[in-house]
């Protein structure tokens, strides 16, 4: 399989260079690799897959991700559609929205029409447990089925890299096994490049990798 | 889902908010047709008129008179207009002003032979022929719900009504009686002596601006002849103040419904920063963000114009002709200004709202 993630040399500052958020970290991810990333709090991990996913820039070195090199800057938006599906701690629905229309957010970048949507929405959701859930609205939700719905949203544009940052963070055990069992399985079925952010031992060891991070720095 | 469903969704989830801005945008839209309307529609109604059953009419310009120079205008006058070349027939109309149940009425001179001349016609009934025996416009009769056969008292006399007439907005509210008995009605000298109206016919083929120019001339402008609206001094003033009013409206309108929309949308967008940073985060384009911070704040404004309109159509139709006995106008480009009005609104009210969620980071929404 071929690199899929290269980082060389990537730093982040923060505080006019006083804070080094990331510090000098080469990491190489291979295509359809389940990857974990363990470290204290504040070490830096947050900000390392921000970085993957476009979402923040580093103050040095090179970054290039599914064959586009970040630093070029341009049409980020379309890389962070088509590329990389993110999953946070909170799963950052919209409230006011149902289950289904959340997970259509992310096609509005894409030029697909609105019946096209709606068949690969409704798809995911049944392949994800949460049909005869797709017409309700998000606050009726568990927190475990909340999260499932933001797994959909990041999946929905088939991405190659799905990055998750403490995805069972704020769940209790039983859902937290649930969701992390619905990810080793995308991660099978799918295809796809998995990375979770976590500093859960037992999780982190679900990988086929771990990471360790430590006041910015890799150990691996 | 629809992008358009997903814009017409947002600006509802602070009803109280949106609904506030939409009504009073609506609010100030509905005032805004209703006056241009109102301007408009009376204007035209009064233009209809004003030459009564004649080609033009001539008056004493009110601007230039003192109370007892009215007596000035007298058959001489009548005579005089008759000599113009061009003019077929001059006929004079006194009046007088009786008081009936608190309101004034103008009370004319007119004869079977003169009652064409002032536009209307008997549409119920038979002419006076004594000196106690008048006329009453349709209007009057909702007024004073009086038919014929019913008596009315005018300055200590009474009067039979034994016909009504209609046919001419500006006649429609008056009473006419023959002019002996209008001698008898008045005891103020000048509405005995002093004509008020001369209605003027122009023979075929002359020229009516010319004739009406040789009136003009002929006492220095102290009688005017008139053939629309414009040249009436009153109305011209009365429906001059609608439409400046109007104009003041669209000006507040757009910089209160502006400012308005602006604080809706800022405060929507400032409630849901973590929201779009997770757009940007799932690969949303600022340019996405921004048309749909712009479609939101159009959706509201839009809305506002929407009901502005259905309301005004509904109270201009019912008002018009219930209160005002107008031909209602309905001119499009009323319609028209109102939309660029709130067309202009909802971009005053998202231009910053949009400038601001475009600089929101991703990482530092998700953080909030
Ligand atoms: N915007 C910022 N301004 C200043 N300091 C920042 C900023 N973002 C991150 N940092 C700092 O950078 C360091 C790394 O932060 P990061 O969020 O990546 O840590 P983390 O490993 O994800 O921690 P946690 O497990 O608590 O989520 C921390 O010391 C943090 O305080
Ligand atoms: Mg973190």
């Amino acid at each position: 399989m071929s690199d899929i993630i290269t980082m060389n040399g990537v730093t982040k500052t923060y505080e006019n260079g006083n804070i080094k958020a990331v510090n000098g970290v080469d990491i190489t991810i291979k295509e359809g690799d389940f990857v974990s990333i363990i470290g204290p709090s504040g070490s830096g991990k947050s900000t390392l897959l921000n970085m993957i996913g476009a979402l923040d820039k580093p103050d040095y070195g090179h970054i290039k991700v599914a064959n586009q090199d970040l630093l070029e800057g341009q049409n980020l938006h379309k890389f962070r559609a088509q590329k990389i599906g993110f999953i946070f701690q909170l799963h950052n629905l919209i409230p006011t929205l149902t289950v289904r229309e959340n997970v259509e957010i992310p096609m509005y970048s894409q030029k697909i029409n609105s019946k096209n949507m709606t068949k690969r929405s409704l798809e995911l959701l049944d392949y994800m447990g949460l049909k005869n859930r797709t017409d309700n609205n998000i606050t009726k939700l568990s927190g475990g089925e909340r999260q499932r719905v933001a797994i959909a949203r990041a999946l929905i544009n088939k991405p190659s890299i799905i990055l998750a940052d403490e995805p069972t963070g704020s769940l209790d055990s039983e859902n937290s096994d649930k969701v992390l069992n619905l990810l080793k399985k995308l991660h099978k079925e799918q295809d796809v490049t998995l990375i979770i952010v976590t500093h859960d031992n037992e999780v982190a060891n679900m990988a086929e990798r771990i990471i360790k991070v430590k006041d910015g720095k890799i150990e691996e | 889902m629809s992008y358009l469903k997903l814009i017409l969704k947002n600006p509802f989830r602070k009803k109280f908010k949106s609904i506030l801005t939409i009504s009073i945008i609506t609010f100030i839209i509905v005032s805004i047709i209703f006056l241009s309307s109102l301007s408009a529609s009376g204007m035209y109604t009064i233009d209809k008129s004003i030459t009564t059953g004649g080609d033009f009419v001539v008056r004493a310009n009110y601007t230039l008179f003192t109370e007892n120079e009215f007596i000035f205008i007298n058959e001489s006058i009548v005579q005089e207009i008759e000599s113009i070349d061009g003019v077929e027939k001059a006929t004079p109309f006194k009046e007088t002003y009786p008081e009936v149940g608190g309101e004034f009425y103008v009370a004319m001179d007119v004869t079977p032979y003169t009652l064409d001349d002032t536009g209307t016609k008997l549409i119920e009934g038979k002419f006076p022929s004594k000196n106690n025996e008048i006329l009453i416009g349709k209007d009057v009769v909702k007024f004073l719900n009086k038919g014929i056969g019913d008596s009315i008292i005018l300055k200590n006399k009474t009067y039979i009504v034994t016909g009504i007439f209609a046919g001419n907005f500006l006649m429609d509210a008056n009473i006419f009686m023959l002019p002996e008995a209008l001698n008898e009605t008045s005891n103020y000298k000048e509405d005995l002596e002093s004509i008020k109206l001369i209605v003027v016919h122009i023979s075929n083929g002359s020229n009516i601006e010319n004739i009406k120019n040789s009136v003009n001339n002929l006492h220095k402008g102290k009688i005017v002849a008139i053939s629309n609206v414009n040249e009436t001094g009153e109305y011209k003033v009365i429906y001059g103040l609608m439409e400046t009013t109007a104009n003041y409206l669209s000006f507040s309108a757009i910089i209160f419904g502006g400012l308005l929309v602006f604080y809706v949308m800022l405060s929507s967008i400032n409630s849901r920063v973590r929201e779009l940073g997770v757009l940007k985060a799932v690969g949303w384009s600022n340019k996405q963000i921004i048309s749909m911070i712009v479609g939101e704040s159009m959706v509201m404004s839009f809305m506002a114009w929407v009901i502005g309109v259905i309301i005004s159509v509904l109270l201009i139709g019912y008002m018009f002709s219930t209160y005002f006995y107008f031909d209602v106008i309905w001119d499009i480009w009323i319609f028209l200004r109102t939309l660029a009005i709130v067309i202009i609104i909802g971009i005053i009210g998202c231009l910053y709202p949009a400038y601001k969620s475009s600089k929101i980071s991703p990482i530092e929404a998700l953080r909030y």
